[in-house]
């Protein structure tokens, strides 16, 4: 994330301050996080930036202001769909990092328009299963060291204990999972109707599931792709739920070829 | 000064805490034996009696998915102690009510407790502890929000005269709020607030209620207080009765002064027995993501009550224990360090403490103790 270049900040809906980061120069990228380390984003971003114009906001109430009524995963969708309609672009990739996939997708039913191609990275967002199944590994009852095996495959890119970091790096995590526990505490990371609306989206979608992704399974990530027509899944190796972290270069190339086409 | 008998309805009998994960949340009911259950239910509801019949009050709270406290439903205990005493006040503080669905459910509860109880219901409402929303499935987030929104909502239940009214808020949705029954005590039960943070303290004080804190000791209580006072004093009321003051601390009086303390040793349980898995203990959105961020890093919880050395918890004002003048001694000196206080709620059984022991805590605490309160 530090690689980033700019940072703007832009007014939206009802005062609210939208941070957003830029960097790089081509077609342009909206990149959406997921609820991990911002930190474990920064590779993958830089990479993209090589070819790319980037932009990475930073959700609302993910240690930044918002407007009380702001909580709900639509009101994400909404947002950035308005950064998309002000930013002028007829054709934006939409990059979407787990969480950030979920909203990616709530965009995308709603109106794909201005997008070019959407690629979901170890999604979350649907519900596949009957109620005793946990479909999504729960990282609010899980302990820190456990789910960071579950995401990071490299255990040197893991944090364990937060013990390890700087106060600063902490307080961002501390920052993102607050933000997690607003939009997906109940139901939890999910939209009971998403997976009912996905047919909706008509842009060249590519799945992405990290390859030792101990958060959502193979059968999730497929489910979802399946969903969409035409979708296309695809895995990820030596990669855990955030796959980002794992393997930006292999992601960033994926996502450059992909869009790539016509 | 009111007094009022606490216990949390443990269910002590549990294995190593070395073994287990935390009693709290993940904790397999199967570790309960059904005959010993029934059996603690009997002695903590005679002992709820008993100190009605001494002269004291009661106090209920309640807790989810955890052996430390098996009363899950405090309105439940709550009508059951209303028909089975006579004189006590019976104090639920609190009503969780951030974990609450449907306050205007909460409301009921309470109307029906004061009709069932005559008009002896203290209505107290709470946050809950964070551990809690792991148990409850409650977003951790915009709790103190939808606190002060329920307490608004049920404070308009009980207060309507005039049919149906609607309340479409942030966080809850009725259109035809209507209770029936109402409660008798006008203008409502005397509502409770707990808190830990002086700077929580404006919206309590606003509406008159009593503001209670616990185990706080003394350092912790009087800031809270004052904060009370000093909200008054800014809207040109300089004098606050006391009786919006509570406190709860770890309280046994015996014959002497050393049945007293070890009286007070077995009530230690309830802090050093409260093991609470590491993803438990402070959930995203609880407090703000710097304080908790500095407690993820190793700082100490502002939640936790680390059992220390009996003499520096009585010094505390944490603990209260001796014979009946040692302690009137202490409550006295307690009194004195916060600038007066109303209600003393007496945490008087914990873990392991058996019936005969809490009932010689409860009766000597009547008879030696709250006499010279009055």
């Amino acid at each position: 994330m530090d690689a980033l270049g700019n940072s703007r900040t832009v007014e939206m809906v009802g005062g609210l301050q939208l941070n957003v980061l830029e960097d790089g120069r081509g077609d342009p990228v909206l990149v959406l996080h997921g609820t991990g380390d911002p930190e474990g984003d920064g590779a993958l971003l830089a990479a993209l930036s090589e070819h790319s114009a980037v932009s990475y906001p930073l959700h609302p109430g993910f240690g930044s202001e918002r407007p009380s009524w702001f909580r709900r995963a639509s009101d994400l969708a909404y947002l950035y769909l308005s950064l998309l309609r002000d930013g002028g672009s007829p054709a934006v990739k939409v990059v979407g990092l787990q969480f950030g996939a979920w909203i990616a997708a709530e965009m995308a039913i709603r109106d794909d328009s201005l997008i070019s191609s959407l690629v979901l990275v170890d999604p979350v967002g649907i519900r596949i299963s009957e109620p005793r199944v946990r479909d999504i590994a729960d990282m609010f009852a899980t302990p820190r060291a456990e789910f960071a095996r579950l995401t990071v495959a490299s255990a040197e890119a893991r944090v364990e204990n937060l013990a390890n970091v700087s106060p600063e790096r902490a307080e961002r995590i501390a920052q993102h999972e607050e933000g997690t526990a607003l939009y997906g505490w109940e139901p939890y990371l999910h939209n009971p109707a998403l997976r009912y609306w996905l047919h909706r989206i008509s842009r060249p979608t590519l799945v992405v599931r990290g390859e030792r992704d101990g958060v959502v399974s193979e059968e999730y990530c497929r489910t979802f792709a399946n969903e969409i027509a035409g979708a296309s899944y695809e895995e990820c190796p030596e990669a855990g739920h955030y796959a980002q972290v794992d393997q930006p270069e292999w992601l960033a190339r994926r996502i450059r070829e992909f869009s790539a086409r016509p | 000064m009111k007094f009022y008998h606490f216990s949390e309805t443990p269910y002590p009998h549990l294995p190593d805490l070395d073994t287990v994960d935390s009693v709290r949340v993940t904790l397999p009911t199967s570790l309960i034996d059904p005959s010993r259950l029934v059996s603690l239910w009997d002695r903590y509801i005679a002992e709820w009696v008993a100190a009605d019949e001494a002269g004291l009050n009661i106090m209920l709270n309640e807790h989810h998915s955890t052996a430390t406290c098996m009363n899950t439903a405090a309105p439940v205990v709550a009508g059951a102690l209303s028909r089975a005493t006579r004189d006590a006040r019976i104090l639920i503080l609190g009503n969780p009510v951030a974990n609450r669905k449907d306050p205007v459910r909460v409301a009921e509860e309470m109307a029906l407790l004061d009709v069932l109880s005559h008009g002896r219901i203290d209505a107290g409402f709470v946050r809950g502890v964070p551990y809690e929303v792991s148990a409850v499935n409650s977003n951790p987030t915009g709790m103190n929000e939808r606190m002060w929104e329920a307490i608004d909502l049920i404070e308009a239940a009980w207060v309507g005269r005039d049919g149906p009214f609607n309340w479409e808020g942030e966080y809850f949705h009725h259109r035809q709020v209507n209770i029936w029954p109402r409660p008798i005590q006008e203008p409502t039960p005397p509502v409770w607030v707990t808190t830990l943070n002086p700077r929580s303290v404006r919206r309590i004080a606003e509406r008159k209620y009593v503001v209670a804190t616990f185990l706080t000791g003394h350092e912790g209580a009087r800031p809270v207080f004052q904060a009370y006072r000093d909200y008054w004093a800014e809207q040109g009321s300089p004098s606050v009765d006391v009786d919006r003051f509570a406190y709860m601390g770890l309280v046994y009086v015996g014959r002497t002064d050393s049945e007293g303390r070890d009286g007070a040793r077995e009530l230690l349980w309830y802090l050093t027995s409260n093991k609470v898995a590491e993803q438990f203990v402070y959930p995203p959105g609880y407090v703000p993501a710097k304080p908790r961020a500095a407690v993820l890093q190793g700082a100490a919880s502002p939640f936790g009550h680390p059992a220390g050395d009996i003499d520096d918890m009585i010094d505390k004002g944490i603990v209260f224990a001796g014979d009946a003048a040692t302690v009137r001694a202490q409550i006295a000196r307690f009194e004195e360090n916060v600038g007066g206080l109303g209600h003393l709620m007496l945490m008087g059984q914990a873990g392991f403490m058996d019936h005969d022991t809490t009932l010689r805590g409860i009766t000597n605490f009547a008879s030696g103790v709250q006499p010279h309160f009055v």
